[in-house]
Parts: C-alpha cells; structure tokens; sequence
C-alpha cells in the first residue's frame, strides 16, 4: 500500500534521490537532454506567438495590432466562447458523478469494484471518434434508432436527440473521456485516504451521508481540485469530436478554429496565432494552479497510521453496483455495438432495408490502398513514437528522480509542460519549424516530424509512469553498483533499467494506444502518403462515408482495447502503477 | 495511328498523257509514294517515343493526384489505371478546395512539391493558376487524336480558364435540380420549373449542398439568383427553410432517406446507385433538359497539372490515358456524365440531353467568377442576417 500514490504528483522527485554524483559527463549529458526537450518543448510555443505577431494576410496589419483586430473579429470570440461553454458543462456533470463513483469503488463495499475499476481503465483507452460514430445509429436527428422509437412510440413529434448539437458534442465528451479520467485519478486519491478519519466521524454519531459530505469531501478538495484542473487541461484541447460534430452546425471550438484558419485556403497563420497564443494564456493560471496543487503535501491523507477500511452499504451494495455496471456497459458495449453494426450495415443507419447486412465495407477497406497506407502508417507512427518513448522518457525520468543537479527542477518541468500544451497548438508550432527552420524542412510530409509531435504529447504521462516505479527502487541498489566499482552509465544499464523495464514495457503499449487514436496533435502535419488511420477515419465521417469510417473506428477500438489488456496485465503483475490513476 | 490520306491524281485509262501531266503524275505518285512509306516510320518515332515515357515514367513508380469526392470516379479511375499501368502507383487523395491550396501554400514554403496533377473542380484550378502553380497542359498532350481540337468541338469548349490553357474540362452534363418522384410529379416540374422551389407545398424539403463553398452546389447560387431573383433566393433560403449540407455525399443522403425531395448538388445518377443496390426504393429525376434549369457542367472534373510536380512522366501517361477514347467512354458511363470528346456517344438519360441548338450558361467558367462570387456573398449575408 506504501507504494500508492497519487501518480501524478511531481513533487516526488528528489525525494530519494542519490547523492551527487561526480562523473563529469552527467552534467553534459542532462543539460544536453534539457537543452533538446527544451527547444522541442518550448520552440512551438514561440513559434506560435512570433507568428502571431507577423503580417497578416486578412488584417493587413502586424504586430499588436493584428492581435486587437483578431479579437474584434466575432469568430474568434465565439470559438473561446463556446470552448468554455462546452467545457463548463462537461465539467460541472462529470465531476459530482465521478466522486460518487471514485468514493463508492475506493471506500465501499461494493461488491467487485476492482471489475468495475477496470471498466472505468477501458473507457479510458477508447477511441473518442469510435464511440461518437457508435452513439449516431442511436442518437443522429435523421436515423437515429432512439429518435425512431420516440416517434413511433408517439412520445415526439420529431427527433428529441440530435448528436450534431452543442449537448451532443457535451454528451460525446462524457461518454469518452469526460467521467472515465476522473474516476481513473480520483478512485487511488480516495483510497489512499486513511480510513481512521471516517471511522472517528462515525463514532461521533455522522452517517455515511454525513461523513462523506462534511468530512471525506472537505479532505479532498485538493485532488479533486487537482482532477478537475488536469480534466480542463485535458478538455480544452478537444478536436475531433468538435470538428465531427459540430462543423455540420457552424458549432466552433478554438482548436477547430484553428485548423480552420489554417488548413484552408488562404492560410491565416496570423490569426491562428492569435488564437493559440490566446488559449495559452488562458490556460497558464490552470497549469500554474495545477502543478502548485499537486506539489503542496500539506493535503496529504495517507498518514502513518493508514487503515483500509471501508464503509459497508447495507441494502445500496446491489443497487451501487447495478448503477456503477450499467454506466460502464453504456459507455462501452453500447456504443461498441453499435459501432460494430454500423460497418456491417449495407448502409449506414438505414434500418428496414430487405438485406441489411454486409462484409463489403470490410472487404473494401482492406483492399482500399488508402486503408492499407493508412494502416501501416498508424503502425510504424504507433511503434517509431513508442520506441523514442521507451528510449528517452526513463532519461528523463531518472534525471528528475535520481539526480540531484541543478537542471532537476527544469527537466522536471519540462517533462510536464506538454499535457498544457493542446494538441492542435502543438502540431501548428512544429508546422512552423518545418516550414521555417531550414534544417528542418526536410522533415516535412514525414512521418517522422509526425513522430515527434506524438513523443511530445505523450511525455508527461510516459515520464511520470517511470518516475513512480523509480521512487520505489530504494537508493542503496545504485550506491551499491558503485560500490562494486561500476560508472554510472553502467548502474544505470546494469542495475536501474533492467528493474525498470517493466515499467517501461507499460509505457511503451500506453503511448502506442494513444498515439493510434489522436488527431488533433497531427493533423496539420499529415499528407496523403503520411496519412494514419485516425484522421482517414476523420476524413470518412466529414466525407459521410460512415460504413467504412465504422470499419476504421473497429480496428483502432480493437488494437486499443489489446494495448489495455496488455497495459493491465504487465501493471498488475509487477505493481506498477500505469495511467492517470493506476 | 490514323493516316492521313495523300492526295494523288489517277491518270485517267486509254487517255493520251500530255508530257507535263505526265511528270506531275510521276511526281505526284512518287510523293505520294514516299509520303505513304514515311507514315509507318512517322508512327512507328511516335510509338517509340511513347515507350521511352512510359518506361520512364515507369522508372518513376508513381503519381500523386487530388480528385473530385465522387466515389464512382475515384473508383474507376484508381482500378482502370492499376489495370493499364501497374508499374505507376496511383497516390490519390481527396481534399477539399480550401484545404488542398493551404496544403499546397504551405509544401511550396518548405520547398516541397509533392502533386503531379488533379481532377477536380474548376474553381480550385483557377486559384492554382492564379497562385502560378499549374503548368499548361497541351505540352502534356502527346496522342494525336487527343492533340487535334476537333476531337474535342475546340479548345475553346474544353478549356475553361479565359487564358485556355491550364483548366480543362473533361466531362459535360446538363446539371439542374433533381427530385423524388415519390413526392414530387413529374408535371409539376415542367410546369413549374425552377419557381417550383419556391412552392411553399415544399417547405422544408430542399437540400443543398453549401453554395458558399466550392464544390456541386455553388453553380446554384448564381443560377437561382438570375432565375429566381434576390427576394426568390432569400425566399428559398430562409422561408423555404432549405437545409444546407457541408458534402455533397449529403445531398444523396437526404434525398434517400426522404428528409429532402428535392436537391441541389451534384448529379446523383451515380451517386444513389449504391442505396439502390441496397434495395431502397427510390427513383431520382433531373429538372429535365431546359436550358432555363440546367447549367453545361463539367462535373467536378477539371483537369490540370502542377508546375515542378516529381512525376512529369507519369503525368504525360496519365493525361493522355484518361484522355483517350476507351478511358473517357469508361468514365463518361460511371459518372453518367458524357466526356467532351465529339467522337463519342452521349450516355445521359433521355431527359439530360441537351437539346440541339440550345445554349446552356456554363457558370464553371473562369469568365462568371465575379458572379457567382456575388452570389455566394448575396447569400452569405442573407443567411447572417436570418441568425
């Protein structure tokens, strides 16, 4: 139990870090390390705000000025607008669901809550795009199966649900990303929670109801504080769900606004700038927030005198795990289903037909060279990122664990600078180093310059999986390899990294799932010949090509749901703790 | 290879020759004698010449083009070409206008070229030639049929950009409004034609592929706006409540599940074969072949080259098969839109036509730019102002 903790806070590094070390080659080799993340971290965010001081096409101006007119153009102002908007409301309803769920599988007899857990770590894995193109057989305005039943039911008049909506784009967000990640980070905070504070409120006479509301909430303001911030972070850079959903109804996001103004003719690099710049700014108070919470350890509830013990629910235990299973099978099996009947469907939500079903979009797909491109473009980006993953996050890792240097603290922050940074902001900062930057224009139309955005975007997630498994291997391993006599290279080669292998096989599988399933990071970089299967599957759904855009979507929930397996298995084996929550 | 006739006199038998007719006989013979015995060596240069490209442009492996988002003509295009040439790899992707001119702007800047050629809409074709991007494309022309104009009824019928060189259309359909004969007859539209969109019977039943992007259904906006006039098209848009869709694969959609029943867009003859095939039930007409409905369309296949494109041999093979007699007989009949070839015959229903004599508008030319562009804006505003 000692060995469960928040995984994400980053103040565990340098806590059991090794002595100084004298070699004269470490503080070369890590200030060489935090000169490189530093410009591959830092350059897009510069890259964005120069540009976005550069003449521009639209306002004929530059500098400050363009950024004044760009804010009195109403789009911009919508687009910051309606990204609050949908992010408020995604917000405000998944979090009170999420801490009920987190508390009841943490702190309650729920009968198997370690399943209903695991659950939860699936929907994590799940491709956004997949599950959203599942829910239109149900919920479309035209077709959907629920409008239908209404109607025929005489319940409606006309379609009560419509996914191309703003709570469409709200519901979507929910029953991906929005509720799973909480629960994910908020059910180990709740179990690390010392049980002896809730037994002491009992024992005053408080019912559960009570405890939970004026005691167990109180102590956890701060990492739900922490979750809720992470979950803003994380929401506010939403692509592909917006641009599928709500392009249909002029419905703009920043990031789609973005891709907007870039991605169409005539370029607006100007004003795009603008606009990442903008969210940057805006985002800066949640980020500094955030890392100030998770470093502070004054909200610490995992006392030296931890008790697991949890509250029993009498007659609720059923009914708690009834409602936790019917969340999780709606938020996955359905939508799964569905998405697997829509790529057997001669035609994509047309119900009544003589012969419904068909192989055909299968059999298409893979003899469609763009699915084929399209496939092993996904792998070798999936592997090529997983590798340099593997390679260079247990570096870093051991760098802001291990090493007391003075480059500690800027390696640590780097490290977790690129969760702040959205996606499409990242991808349109390295479109302007490839563009720009000589040296580095060859690496355009590459799947390579694809490669690195994906490395990037994966970083703080990768390095913080390593650094938690790291914590737990005790400094005398390392005092005694030198001891023996060996470098520090060789403790590192010899000793650290065959323990930490592992934790490294867990990581590789994780940036994998997520590198097969994001857009929004590569799509301003992809071309036809460097096109992965995720943003075919974008271009099928904009193109209303939904047979084979399902078929897609069924392959990348179908390697997703294997790296989960794979992520589980390995994590539980050797006690590791492995995405967001672990 | 066609041969040309050479013209010879015959003497005439029994006849006594004059000296003089006699040696412009011998001569006329000997020319023609010597023409007829240059024709194979002619043609036979030619054909060697076209081996040496198409072995270098086999050489080369592959082609890079952007094509129109119809399903049928990317089909047909991408199996036929791996039929004829399957030593050159067929790279084709689809994107639209405003995407591909950005992608392009932003290769060209990082110093990469990386298209040959697109079939693909006038509109975008204009933008490229205007942004210098295109090279003109009868340099590519290399069979001589293909090279002869009268093959296509002048180069000033198929080239569509007013410099007639860069933009040219390959395919010619009478393009107009279509309907769902379940829902609406056949007498009403000839009675009524274009006013028939205006029948508040049809309220909410319109659809129309946006016409204020490039693509199927922009010709609309400047047709129903000289047609109709400004109060009849802010009528459509706003009273008739026309439901405006981002794809024209939309288009088809409604109109198959009976949300719409009537369409401006693209022609879906091909396009709503696949939910025939399906077994839907459901039957599609044009407005018929009036010139007061119908626009001369060349669909969205416009054809163009880019300058400095990495596969210049690959893309002389490719313009000259698709040009070719059997290639645009073969796509003529996926799109059911007849090629611009004059030796060809038509493959459009009856009703589509045109009829003889008549003249069609051919709002794809680089000439109405200005107003359709009018047209868009005029609706642009109207939409803004019903918010």
């Amino acid at each position: 139990m000692a060995h469960q903790r928040a995984a994400l806070s980053p103040t565990l590094g340098g806590t059991r870090a090794s002595p100084r070390l004298s070699f004269r080659i470490q503080p070369v080799m890590v200030g060489a390390l935090t000169l490189v993340l530093g410009f591959m971290v830092l350059y897009p965010i510069g890259a964005v705000l120069v540009n976005s001081l550069l003449p521009s096409q639209t306002f004929g101006s530059a500098g400050f000025v363009t950024w004044s007119k760009a804010f009195q153009d109403p789009d911009v102002l919508v687009s910051i607008w309606n990204t609050l908007k949908v992010q408020a409301a995604t917000q405000g309803i998944s979090l009170p669901v999420a801490i009920m769920i987190a508390w009841v599988l943490a702190r309650t007899d729920v009968p198997f809550r370690r399943w209903l857990e695991f659950g939860f770590w699936i929907l994590f894995f799940l491709p956004a795009l997949g599950v959203t193109t599942g829910w239109l057989l149900f919920f479309d305005p035209n077709y959907g199966l629920v409008n239908k039943w209404l109607t025929d039911w005489g319940l409606a008049s006309g379609p009560t649900f419509n996914m191309y909506s703003y709570w469409g784009i709200v519901f979507a967000h929910l029953t991906t990303y929005g509720l799973s990640v909480k629960v994910m980070l908020l059910t180990p905070a709740f179990r690390n929670m010392d049980g002896s504070i809730e037994e002491a409120a009992r024992m005053s006479g408080a019912s559960t109801a009570s405890t939970l509301w004026r005691i167990v909430m109180p102590l956890m303001t701060p990492a739900i504080f922490v979750v809720l911030l992470m979950s803003l972070i994380r929401g506010l850079e939403a692509f592909e769900i917006e641009l599928f959903l709500g392009v249909p109804f002029n419905f703009w996001v920043y990031s789609t606004k973005i891709y907007q103004l870039v991605a169409h003719a005539p370029p607006q690099y100007s004003q795009a700038g603008v606009l990442a710049s903008a969210i940057l700014v805006l985002m800066l108070p949640f980020i500094i927030l955030q890392r100030w919470a998770s470093t502070r350890r004054s909200y610490a509830v995992v006392s030296g005198k931890y008790i697991a013990r949890v509250n029993t629910l009498g007659r609720w235990r059923w009914p708690a795990f009834f409602a936790i299973l019917a969340i999780v099978l709606f938020m996955s099996l359905l939508p799964l289903g569905l998405l697997l009947t829509g790529s057997i469907m001669k035609l994509f939500g047309f119900f009544g037909l003589p012969e419904m079903w068909t192989l055909q979009h299968w059999r298409d797909a893979f003899a469609d060279v763009t699915f084929v491109l399209g496939f092993r473009n996904m792998l070798v980006l999936g592997f090529g990122t997983a590798l340099c993953a593997a390679v260079v996050y247990v570096f870093v890792a051991y760098c802001t664990v291990r090493l007391k240097t003075r480059m500690q603290a800027p390696l640590d922050i780097l490290s977790w600078l690129p969760i702040s940074i959205p996606g499409i902001i990242l991808g349109f900062g390295y479109l302007f180093m490839v563009i720009q930057v000589p040296v580095f224009t060859p690496l355009y139309g590459t799947i390579f310059v694809m490669i690195l955005v994906s490395f990037l975007s994966a970083m703080t997630l990768g390095v913080q999986v390593i650094k938690v498994h790291m914590l737990q291997l005790g400094a005398e391993i390392e005092e005694a390899g030198r001891t023996a006599g060996a470098s520090w290279i060789e403790t590192f080669r010899r000793i650290i990294l065959p323990l930490t292998v592992p934790a490294i096989a867990v990581v590789g599988v994780l940036v994998f799932a997520a590198t097969i399933r994001q857009i929004g990071s590569v799509i301003l970089l992809s071309t036809g010949e460097t096109r992965v299967l995720s943003i075919l599957q974008l271009d099928f759904l904009t193109d209303g090509r939904l047979g084979p855009a399902a078929v897609i979507g069924c392959i990348i929930v179908l390697i997703s749901l294997i790296a989960a397996l794979i992520v589980r298995v390995v994590s539980t084996r050797f006690g590791l703790k492995a995405g967001p929550g672990g | 290879m066609v041969r040309s006739g050479a013209k010879h006199r015959v003497s005439n038998h029994g006849s006594r020759l004059s000296p003089r007719t006699s040696i412009r006989g011998s001569a006329g013979m000997t020319i023609g004698a010597l023409l007829l015995a240059a024709m194979p060596l002619h043609a036979q240069d030619m054909n060697a010449e076209w081996a040496k490209i198409v072995a270098a442009a086999n050489e080369e492996g592959a082609l890079v083009m952007d094509s129109q988002p119809n399903k049928a003509a990317r089909d047909f295009i991408l199996s036929e070409w791996a039929k004829a040439y399957p030593k050159i790899a067929l790279s084709l992707s689809v994107i639209p206008t405003g995407q591909l001119v950005a992608r392009i702007r932003t290769e060209r800047a990082a110093g990469r070229y990386l298209w040959d050629l697109a079939v693909s809409g006038a509109p975008t074709g204009y933008i490229l030639a205007k942004e210098g991007v295109l090279d003109p494309l009868k340099p590519e022309f290399f069979a001589p049929d293909i090279k002869n104009p009268d093959t296509w009824g002048g180069w000033d019928r198929v080239f569509f950009d007013r410099a007639r060189t860069h933009v040219f259309a390959i395919s010619a359909a009478l393009k107009s409004p279509y309907y769902n004969t379940q829902h609406v007859t056949q007498a009403e539209v000839d009675k009524h034609k274009l006013r028939l969109l205006l029948d508040p019977k049809y309220k909410g039943k319109f659809v129309w592929h946006d016409p204020t992007i490039a693509g199927s259904g922009q010709s609309f906006s400047h047709i129903l706006r000289s047609r109709l006039g400004d109060d009849g098209l802010r009528r459509l848009l706003i009273d008739q409540k026309t439901q405006i869709v981002p794809q024209q694969e939309m288009v088809v959609e409604a109109l198959a599940r009976g949300t719409a029943w009537i369409g401006l867009g693209p022609w879906s003859g091909a396009l709503i074969k696949p939910y025939q095939d399906a077994g839907l039930k459901i039957d599609l007409r044009s407005f018929g072949n009036d010139p007061d409905v119908n626009e001369m369309s060349m669909g969205g296949a416009g054809l163009y080259v880019f300058n400095n494109r990495p596969h210049p041999n690959a893309t002389k093979v490719f313009v000259n098969w698709i040009l070719s007699k059997d290639v645009q007989y073969g796509f003529a009949k996926v799109m059911l839109q007849d090629s611009r070839r004059t030796d060809l015959p038509s493959v459009s229903e009856p009703e589509r036509i045109p009829i003889k004599g008549a003249t069609y508008i051919e709002t794809q030319r680089e000439e109405y730019l200005e107003p359709v562009a009018a047209a868009q804006k005029f609706i642009i505003d109207v939409r803004k102002s019903a918010q």
